[in-house]
């Protein structure tokens, strides 16, 4: 602990600063999607049938101050400083209109270099790391430290690089129900030319604080079946009446949670560029509680046990292809996941599911900097519990075994979505070729087919009601204009 | 989509593709005589050690920059000047280390290493990682350029900027933050190099001729030299000079 205070007197308090250049970086994304089939401006419901045209406008900063500058080839300790802000907001383009509230300070730290151990970069602050992108999806399965605050040590070396963190991710996990959650991580990459192998991971640990009311726990003598219903104090007062007082109190609990990322990266034979491969392997942080209410006043039911056994493995792969020098270049991207609650067996949830999709994209080079693309995607989404999944705009008489069942768990008539969609358009790079270059404008159309109804964000109204004064539509096919821009800086 | 509408838009995009394809590259001022400019290029990072002279496809670019604008590009000893650049950081000094090869050269054999350079180009980059956001490698690539008379480099014109460039892949390195520069950079260069050349063309009295740009597949107007005309201006010289064989050093930029 001495030693991390006096790390952090030395980069915080370095009497010899010399005011360095501030450096503004930052990433903008904004559409024009008028949608005149009644849907809010994306083609479909989530970037899992690729980022393009699903994703919504969005805006980031970035802002580096170089608190004692970093030369090349110099062996003098150098100190900068990282913020970035950054949110889905911008005016016109989505419904909060540029507000400042859906922006929110996601990184600040403090990089520090030549200090103590050579070849070791200290971080102190958020410690997010990635081992790479896939970027059709804008995706990153290879992630440590998304959630964490505290102090990491990152050694490079020619062909290693070793990073070991520590800190604190409550603040993430819990909000303003604060418990700390002590996290520690590592990643590891070995790297030669045209090859590239990593692995690491990180592990979360909240105690168990007697007396803490926002420490992990569990509500004894509870059924899930009657938290998932919403119905725990109807059957406690159904089987004790009158002993609202006598509500069990809760049982102490500690969690546990965690996940292991692996990473593969090789290229420069013939067209391909390079080729990412991801995997993540871990087991979700437990939920804390919900709330019913009893006697007037809120219940918190605390849901340790029911939430423990989460868990997810994803897999994600993209290479990228020149196959006509100058004229023609590809990306081709595929993932899968699985998640899977052994807790729950009765209610399809996102905890509960497989699926799996590739998107396959193609940039033709008109000119340096007028390019054609064309996009398209497959994916098929599984619950694992029974429907999840609307078909037909009157679905709910389509039910299980054609019976409809009011109180039901399952949503609609299917437990699987498949979507198609393809996409094709314009690009003007004004700063040449490359499918990943930008700034790009973008005039594209799209079209998606899906066997759910109406499977896109919109403001239907899907109650079969007799008083909808709205009507209901059977719709699978999705059409859909942008104008767009983006552009990193 | 109506299937009427539908051939209109694909007929107007591929119009529109079509129409792009034949637009060519843009407008520059070219020198009023074909002089021979001795260009140094380095390539520093703060992942390495080593100083290189950049990428040969960046070099490539940059040097068709000079060459459009009827300058005669020569490179000067990498190996020698890199060795030089080593324990010289300045922009500055690396100018004049520069002007003196290209003089050293010049008078040891005009016909071969700078072939008589009247010109210097100091082409100073320095490439540096930054962070990792969003899915990109965001790296910064700080370019100093000096272009100046061999003769006299402290009045060499400059320009200093840096160009940010964000990386998909991490093993890519500072050799590819200088491509994803290369086009700004030689945006700024050719800028630079249009400065000098208006100036020399004003200097010796000759007005940038229309059909100079014209045969650039230009158009848009001449800009105007801010320099005041001699007194007896020479007349426009409407196609470039062939390169003299000697070519004396110029007094000042």
């Amino acid at each position: 602990m001495r030693r991390l205070l006096l790390l952090t007197a030395m980069l915080c308090c370095s009497g010899v600063a010399e005011a360095g250049p501030a450096h503004v970086g930052g990433y903008f994304r904004v559409a024009a999607r008028p949608d005149l089939q009644g849907g809010a401006g994306s083609l479909g419901y989530w970037n899992l049938y690729g980022r393009l045209m699903n994703e919504g406008s969005y805006g980031m900063l970035e802002l580096r101050y170089d608190v004692l500058e970093r030369r090349s080839g110099a062996t003098e300790p150098w100190t900068t400083l990282h913020v970035r802000v950054e949110g889905g907001s911008i005016a016109n383009a989505d419904p909060f209109n540029g507000s400042l509230a859906q922006y929110r300070m996601s990184q600040v730290f403090l990089k520090t270099g030549n200090v103590a151990l050579p070849d070791v970069t200290w971080q102190l602050g958020t410690l997010e790391y990635f081992y790479g992108d896939l970027g059709l999806y804008d995706m990153r399965p290879a992630t440590i430290f998304f959630d964490t605050v505290g102090i990491s040590g990152r050694l490079d070396k020619k062909n290693f690089e070793l990073l070991v963190g520590a800190g604190d991710a409550g603040f993430r996990k819990r909000g303003f129900d604060y418990s700390a959650i002590p996290t520690v991580g590592l990643a590891s990459r070995f790297k030669v030319p045209h090859f590239e192998i990593g692995v690491g991971g990180e592990v979360f640990w909240e105690p168990g604080a007697q007396g803490s009311r926002n420490a992990p726990y569990q509500t004894p003598g509870i059924n899930y079946e009657d938290w998932i219903r919403g119905e725990v104090v109807d059957r406690y007062l159904e089987e004790f009446p009158g002993l609202e007082d006598f509500f069990p109190d809760p049982v102490r609990r500690s969690s546990v949670s965690g996940k292991a990322v692996g990473y593969v990266g090789f290229g420069g034979y013939g067209p391909l560029i390079w080729n990412n491969f991801f995997i993540t392997v871990g087991r979700d942080h437990p939920m804390r509680f919900t709330t019913e209410t009893l006697g007037g006043r809120d219940l918190r039911l605390f849901i340790h046990d029911f939430t423990d056994q989460r868990y997810a493995m994803i897999l994600g792969n993209e290479m990228q292809l020149r196959l006509v020098p100058d004229r023609l270049d590809a990306v081709w991207s595929v993932m899968w996941g699985d998640q899977w609650d052994l807790d729950n067996q009765i209610v399809p949830t996102d905890w509960d599911r497989t699926f799996g999709s590739t998107v396959l994209r193609f940039q033709a080079y008109a000119t340096e900097s007028v390019h054609l693309i064309a996009e398209t995607s497959g994916a098929r989404e599984r619950a694992r519990n029974g429907n999840a999944y609307r078909e037909h705009f009157d679905s709910i008489f389509q039910n299980t075994g054609g019976q409809p069942n009011t109180r039901g768990l399952e949503y609609g008539d299917t437990d699987t979505r498949w979507t198609w969609q393809g996409k094709a358009g314009v690009v003007l790079n004004p700063l040449g070729r490359g499918v990943y270059n930008r700034p790009s404008l973008r005039l594209l159309y799209g079209l998606q087919y899906s066997n759910v109804n109406n499977a896109f964000g919109n403001a239907f109204v899907d109650t079969v009601d007799q008083y909808n004064a709205f009507g209901n539509v059977e719709r699978h096919w999705h059409h859909l204009g942008s104008a767009e821009a983006e552009v990193w800086f | 989509m109506s299937p009427v509408f539908a051939p209109k838009a694909v007929f107007g995009l591929a119009l529109a593709v079509v129409f792009a394809a034949c637009l060519k590259a843009g407008p520059v001022v070219p020198s009023p005589e074909r002089q021979v400019v001795a260009v140094g290029t380095v390539l520093a990072s703060t992942e390495s050690d080593a100083l290189t002279s950049g990428p040969s496809v960046v070099v490539d670019r940059l040097l068709t920059e000079v060459s459009r604008r009827n300058l005669n590009p020569i490179r000067v000893d990498q190996a020698a000047l890199l060795t030089s650049y080593a324990s010289h950081r300045q922009p500055r000094q690396r100018t004049a280390i520069l002007a003196e090869a290209a003089i050293k050269a010049d008078s040891a054999n005009k016909t071969s290493a700078t072939q008589g350079a009247s010109l210097i180009l100091l082409i100073d980059t320095e490439a540096r990682f930054d962070v990792q956001v969003n899915g990109r490698y965001r790296w910064t690539v700080d370019v100093d350029l000096a272009l100046g008379g061999a003769s006299l480099p402290e009045a060499a014109l400059t320009d200093h900027f840096t160009v940010p460039v964000h990386l998909v892949y991490q093993h890519e390195g500072a050799d590819r933050a200088m491509e994803d520069a290369a086009p700004m950079i030689a945006r700024r260069l050719g800028l630079l190099l249009d400065d000098r050349n208006r100036a020399a063309s004003a200097a010796r009295g000759v007005q940038v001729a229309p059909a100079e740009v014209i045969q650039q597949q230009s158009t848009l107007p001449v800009p105007r030299s801010p320099m005041p005309q001699p007194a007896a201006p020479r007349p426009a010289e409407p196609t470039p000079k062939p390169a003299p064989k000697e070519v004396a050093p110029e007094k000042a930029e």
